[in-house]
């Protein structure tokens, strides 16, 4: 019965791809981007990241990089931008640098850190700071950023001046560990052949086969990963194949035949919000339900896909209220199962 | 300067109070609702929890109980009604009981205890809830809830009990809560949610010289705990500060904004407002999430009961525009 529903859900979300992504599709797969009609190329979307890291650590809103009207969601939740959340209390940009450029819509995607000085009470005096790792997409028209959604992935402190402690779930302080990678893996950045290239609804078909599997696994659903396939959650490898240092490690396919299932009952509003062709990289946004727990993670999750196979998965995880939604989507979408490509 | 602003906004707010609520002030304040346009009075408002929490227990959606559409969140996020959150865990009723009827709007607010055991093995935990319940045409159309569990973080001290279990030890609504106003003395709907909008204009951005109308005996219970009263073991021990003490000489500076502040139950036989808030704390990053109820008397907050939990930074009602849900003002909801 579960093949049944899922072979269905596959369907559907592949005619919903393919409908939502027409425009990309139609074009060939290598035909080269119009510089006229796209202007912000890779560099150019990279450096829309580093511009916004250093306007957040400095508390400017410089209006030249910004529109005036920027839309800004922190870890779900609309805030006024420009002085809450991040922006009260970052105060450097970190090391860690992880870009997937979309220069078809014109957003820009990253994983990275970011340095927070926050107080040690409401009143008390600035703890030292410590790394907190976001996950981030902006959106730039006409040459100004108007669009902001990041989740900000930071240690747990406690009021007073006790440390700050990692975060639940047991995966330790996202900042800390992928500021410890030092920099994203080099098969993450290796340029897909010409010719081998997918278009923009396959890479999201394919990295949203991941979403599909983890949702009611049941152990025998359909796994498209390589067999070295590795996925990093948080800095921390959750799943590769068995090596001398590790080895009980399960790869990414066989984690899925033998656990996790039945563990996360919903993966809603799966956001794909920026698509690397020539990398073969896709980035989403969503969120993992486990009804049983009530518990729910909010994340950034990027799939390096190469010859219809994900080979490598990076996210950043946070606990997030039950059934939280992104804060872009409308009740339906946020409840769906479905994947959206969001241009 | 501060200052003046502040009392500049409070003008404001009794103005737009006083706006909103324009129809309701028109009516004497001793006059009885009348029966035809209000059909559920208090005992039935009540009941309407009663059947809310019994068939949120049994996870039974009975057509005959709720509208089609109800509209249900919990701690701010719109869930599917019926099977998600609290629906899903919970096993019994829990034994703590506050009621806030609001005959003039047909909603009811309620402070309570429920059981949960959402994985279905181990020892039920004890819940604290905050609720409000919406009734047109005899069927429950809107549920707001907030559930407060065990693990949730519920105060920058360690020495709090989880929520329910501390609601639960104070075993009934103080005494205070529930007296009747003397009719001559009752206030109208519009001056109860003033009186108790003071609370959170006073302890935003706090100076100590704010306009702090609280009686001399005014204690407030914050996640079933006196909080006011020194703890055992310190050397307050047994003594207890006063509210207005408290606001004159600490809590200075520290929330730095409380908004969406959502009144949604106003109790005049009793001089209560029962409202939904939350309270940001800009440098450290942390947003209370809280339901708080008021007991005044001639104007003054005597009793005050609220529970909270952490929540996201910044994180909205689920009931809220946005630019409803990062005001300060308050919002009459009916």
């Amino acid at each position: 019965m579960k093949s049944i529903i899922r072979t269905a859900v596959a369907a559907v979300a592949l005619a919903s791809a393919a409908l939502i992504a027409a425009p990309g599709s139609a074009q060939s797969a290598t035909s080269p981007p119009d510089p006229a009609a796209n202007p912000c190329q890779r560099a150019c979307l990279e450096g829309f990241v580093n511009r916004y890291l250093d306007a957040m650590a400095a508390h400017k809103v410089d209006p030249a990089l910004f529109a005036a009207n920027v839309r800004f969601t922190e870890n779900g939740v609309q805030l006024p931008f420009g002085n809450e959340g991040l922006w009260a209390t970052a105060s450097g940009v970190g090391k860690y640098k992880f870009y997937v450029p979309d220069i078809e819509t014109q957003q820009v995607a990253f994983i990275g850190t970011v340095l927070e000085t926050a107080g040690s009470s409401a009143s008390g005096p600035a703890r030292a700071p410590d790394v907190v790792a976001i996950s981030l997409r902006l959106r730039i028209v006409d040459g100004k950023i108007t669009e902001v959604e990041q989740i900000a992935n930071r240690p747990e402190r406690p009021l007073g001046p006790a440390p700050a402690t990692p975060p639940a779930g047991g995966m330790g302080a996202a900042g800390a560990n992928i500021e410890k990678m030092g920099a994203p893996h080099p098969s993450f950045l290796t340029t897909i052949p010409e010719k081998e290239r997918l278009s923009r609804a396959d890479l999201i078909r394919i990295g949203n086969y991941y979403f599909d599997a983890v949702e009611r696994n049941t152990g025998k659903d359909y796994y498209p990963f390589s067999d070295d396939c590795l996925r990093h959650e948080n800095g921390v490898v959750t799943a590769g194949p068995p090596d001398a240092q590790n080895p009980n490690r399960k790869g990414c396919k066989a984690q899925l035949e033998t656990s996790l299932i039945g563990a996360v009952t919903t993966i809603r509003d799966r956001r794909f919000v920026a698509v690397d062709r020539e990398r073969g990289l896709v980035f989403a946004f969503g969120f993992f339900d486990h009804r049983n727990i009530d518990w729910t993670w909010e994340l950034g999750e990027i799939f390096k896909i190469q010859k219809d196979k994900i080979t490598r998965v990076e996210a950043l995880i946070l606990r997030g209220p039950y059934g939280m939604n992104s804060g872009w989507s409308t009740y339906e979408q946020t409840r769906s199962e479905q994947p959206q490509d969001i241009r | 300067m501060l200052r003046h602003a502040r009392l500049l906004g409070a003008a404001a707010l009794c103005l737009m109070a006083g706006g909103a609520l324009a129809q309701s002030a028109a009516q004497p304040a001793t006059s009885p609702p009348d029966p035809a346009a209000n059909p559920c009075q208090r005992a039935c408002l009540e009941g309407w929890v009663d059947k809310y929490l019994v068939a949120m227990r049994d996870r039974k959606v009975d057509p005959a109980l709720f509208a089609r559409d109800v509209k249900f969140t919990e701690n701010g996020i719109q869930l599917h009604f019926g099977k998600e959150g609290l629906w899903h865990g919970m096993t019994a009723l829990g034994t703590y009981k506050f009621y806030v009827p609001d005959v003039e709007t047909q909603q009811v607010a309620f402070l309570g205890t429920v059981r949960e055991n959402p994985r279905g093995t181990g020892a039920d935990q004890t819940v604290a809830i905050a609720l409000r319940l919406k009734i047109v045409d005899n069927k429950i159309t809107e549920i707001e809830q907030l559930a407060i569990r065990p693990d949730s973080t519920n105060s920058s001290r360690n020495d709090f009990p989880p929520t329910g279990e501390g609601m639960e030890k104070m075993g009934a609504p103080h005494a205070i809560f529930t007296q009747a106003i003397p009719p001559a003395e009752r206030e109208t709907r519009e001056e109860l949610v003033r009186d108790a909008n003071y609370y959170f204009a006073g302890l935003q951005r706090n100076d100590g010289k704010g306009y702090y109308p609280f009686t001399d005996d005014c204690i407030r219970f914050e996640n079933g705990v006196d909080v006011l009263l020194g703890r055992p073991g310190t050397p307050n021990e047994g003594k207890r500060q006063t509210c207005k003490g408290q606001f004159e000489t600490g809590v200075k500076g520290i929330v730095s904004r409380i908004r969406d502040r959502r009144f949604v139950a106003v109790d005049r036989e009793r001089g209560i407002a029962f409202a939904f808030g939350f309270f940001d704390h800009e440098q450290i990053n942390w947003t209370w999430q809280l339901a708080e109820l008021f007991k005044i008397e001639k104007g003054k907050i005597r009793r005050i009961e609220a529970i909270f939990h952490r929540a996201p930074y910044g994180l909205n009602s689920g009931w809220s525009t946005f630019e409803q849900g990062m005001s300060e003002e308050p919002q009459s909801i009916r």
